[in-house]
């Protein structure tokens, strides 16, 4: 196993007019060849300014406050910014942005807008670009002809396939999908986790895959992170992430999934709503809607330990048990 | 035409359980026409939004429309409130007393039957029809007035409806509706906006909304889909509870199967503005029958973590067609596994003819070729089952 990403103590804050919003503390995670890594949680809980973190675009007021990206070794926040550009973005690593489908540029053919990084990257003819965005094409399982059409001739599950295409055009070791399927009907949906599947066995892919919806995370990611309120609460491999949870705030959500076969259970749900991150609540920032908290998790907050191997936990609930 | 509204209506009225009962609802928006298309005397095209549905909710009962987007679920549940323009067919309600004398009063022809045909009544007239049958939009967002108060949105429907009921009564009602769907206490509410409160919170507002005029039937347009999954459940068993207090019907629109299996008592499968499938919910999510409904359950992902080393096969091909074009014959054959499974027996049936619905022992209706061999259905509902 060869670690193609590693990320670690990143922390990323916006600096708004009301306060500092700390969307990320300290979140470390490590990437392996050809794996999918999920991460899952509720809206606002850090899993996108993550993503952005990680490419090193997040948009201001947002700020990198701490931490490091390493690539193949290279920590790439180091980096200055035309250098990032240049050589890493895209080339390394490049992101399946939320709601991409609409961020085609509708005057543009999409031959055109794929062509773009062989031609500005790899000072590809716009001939020789074209050629390569035909491959592309197949590549994702659509007609070569494509690229004389514009997004707007397109449907969704096709708008969704050629960015994927233009993320993988330079071959990059690590794509980042954030939410890749929400907009899309079910069908298509079970079309394109298909598709990032085959994607990643042909090019030895690795993903970090960004949803809100556990069950698409089930289907993909062979490790899941679960963060809350801009931390990774829970992380280890999804056997173990959902059958045998172990943080309240896992089990909770995992409980929650309305399932589709097998006995109809009583849904649970969780009470109350994540917490601001202007004025956090101390202690573990879920001790306000667990359901097991006590009162040393209103006052200090736990830290991420390993409770066995490859396993980690953010609980009070499990200390002393590191392995 | 006018025989066979008697005879739907004879079926209306001689079961009581039933409050609503569509019949070949059609919505069909025309598309400009060029002017070379009207020189050239080309015939009107129009995009079938609805075309042919009919269905039937009971008492207390929760109906659920489903399908991917643009299968015309959204405009069905908005055709019952009159939000778009009706090309043809009946629904018949069984509104409350005061809605049909008000109705009367307006000057609606009831015909002396104790129900109204809410297709029928003129455009102008059909506000009272709103007091009886509310709409839960999905966005809560966007659905609420960011510059009134939670009070004013509350009591703007009583406002309209022309309530006669003084400020304080209003505000007692306010309150009321507050407490049902667990905004407590309501004061601290009332003078909010909004933007003050969270995606959970806002759809309990429109909830309440919708509550506010105690109507009958509530039309809930995919009232969770826009919230996390953790509080998801929690907004389920609210609607859950208040149906059984307040003995409310719903029609329940939703992409999400495994949803609607947790809330549904029925469910109708919807393709390109038609009905392929409905019965029982349970049954049609275990044993789907119509080729289309199989390969949306097919697809439709699950939390379990050992689907990963595999990949999910979707029984269907292609891409949904316009609205606008649907195809001959069957709408769903060109993307239809089963079609080119059995091409000797339906070669001269799914390209050519449309389907008519068929009904399986159990009681359900499938439009499929596929099941010619059972009993076909007749224009109306047969309502023994």
């Amino acid at each position: 196993m060869t670690t193609v990403l590693e990320v670690s103590n990143l922390s990323t804050s916006y600096m708004t007019f009301r306060g500092v919003v700390r969307a990320l503390e300290k979140v470390s995670l490590k990437l392996e060849k050809e794996e999918i890594l999920g991460i899952a949680g509720e809206s606002g809980c850090g899993k996108s300014t993550l993503a952005w973190s990680i490419m090193g675009l997040v948009p201001p007021p947002g700020k990198i406050i701490e931490g490091s990206v390493k690539i193949d070794g290279i920590d790439i926040l180091k980096l200055p910014e035309n250098e990032r550009r240049k050589k890493i973005l895209w080339e390394k690593i490049s992101m399946v942005f939320q709601g991409a489908i609409n961020s085609l540029n509708p005057v543009y053919t999409i031959g055109y807008q794929l062509a773009e990084p062989f031609i500005y990257h790899r000072n590809y003819t716009k001939k020789e670009a074209l050629e390569k965005v035909r491959e592309l094409l197949k590549m994702v399982g659509l007609n070569p002809e494509l690229v004389k059409r514009y997004p707007h001739e397109l449907s969704g599950g096709m708008k969704q396939r050629a960015v994927i295409a233009m993320a993988l055009a330079l071959e990059p070791s690590v794509v980042i999908a954030d939410e890749p399927t929400t907009a899309l009907d079910v069908v298509i949906q079970s079309q394109i986790l298909n598709l990032m599947k085959k994607l990643k066995q042909e090019k030895r892919l690795s993903f970090i895959l960004i949803t809100h919806d556990m069950s698409v995370i089930a289907e993909m990611a062979d490790k899941v992170a679960i963060m809350y309120a801009g931390r990774i609460v829970e992380y280890g491999s999804s056997d173990i992430i959902f059958n045998n949870p172990y943080h309240p705030y896992t089990r909770l959500l995992i409980k929650s999934i309305p399932r589709l076969r097998g006995p109809i259970e009583k849904l649970h749900y969780i009470p109350g709503e994540p917490p601001n991150l202007i004025s956090a609540p101390p202690g573990c920032k879920f001790n306000p809607r667990c359901p097991q908290a006590t009162e040393r998790c209103r006052k200090e907050e736990p830290d991420l330990i390993e409770v066995e191997k490859g396993h980690f936990v953010r609980c009070w609930l499990y200390e002393g048990r590191e392995s | 035409m006018k025989g066979e509204r008697n005879e739907i209506g004879d079926i209306f009225t001689s079961n009581k359980d039933l409050l609503l009962m569509v019949e070949d609802l059609k919505v069909w928006f025309p598309l400009k026409r060029g002017i070379g298309e009207i020189l050239r005397r080309k015939p009107q095209r129009y995009v079938k939004a609805v075309d042919s549905v009919s269905f039937f909710v009971k008492e207390r009962e929760t109906f659920c429309l489903a399908g991917e987007s643009g299968c015309g679920k959204t405009t069905t549940g908005k055709s019952l409130l009159r939000l778009v323009p009706i090309t043809s067919g009946s629904a018949l309600f069984r509104a409350r007393k005061e809605t049909l004398e008000e109705l009367k009063k307006n000057g609606v022809n009831l015909d002396g039957e104790d129900y109204v045909d809410i297709f029928a009544i003129p455009p102008r007239k059909v506000k009272p029809i709103r007091k009886d049958i509310q709409i839960i939009y999905q966005d809560p967002y966007g659905s609420l007035n960011p510059r009134y108060n939670i009070g004013d949105i509350l009591k703007e429907p009583m406002n309209i409806h022309k309530v006669e009921l003084t400020e304080e009564e209003k505000m007692e009602r306010v309150h009321k509706a507050l407490e049902t769907v667990k905004l407590k206490p309501p004061e601290d509410f009332i003078d909010r906006f909004p933007h003050q409160l969270s995606g959970g919170q806002r759809q309990r507002i429109a909830i309440a909304k919708a509550l506010i005029m105690n109507p009958k039937l509530i039309v809930a347009d995919e009232p969770v889909s826009m919230l996390d999954v953790s509080i998801r459940a929690e907004m389920l068993e609210l609607l859950q509870s208040i149906k059984e207090d307040r003995n409310l019907s719903y029609v329940f629109i939703t992409h999400d199967l495994a949803v609607s299996r947790y809330i549904c008592d029925r469910i109708a499968i919807m393709y390109l503005g038609r009905i392929v499938e409905t019965g029982e919910t349970r049954r049609i999510i275990e044993n789907p029958l119509h080729p289309y409904t199989r390969a949306l359950v097919a697809a439709i992902p699950e939390p379990d973590p050992s689907n990963r080393h595999k990949l999910r096969n979707v029984p269907i091909k292609g891409e949904i067609p316009s609205a606008a074009n649907i195809p001959p014959g069957c709408r769903f054959h060109p993307r239809c596994v089963a079609f080119d499974e059995n091409m000797e027996r339906l070669r001269d049936k799914c390209p050519i003819h449309d389907p008519p619905y068929f009904v399986s022992e159990d009681g359900r209706y499938v439009n499929c070729w596929l099941y010619d061999n059972w009993k076909k259905k007749e224009k109306i509902m047969d309502f023994s089952t």
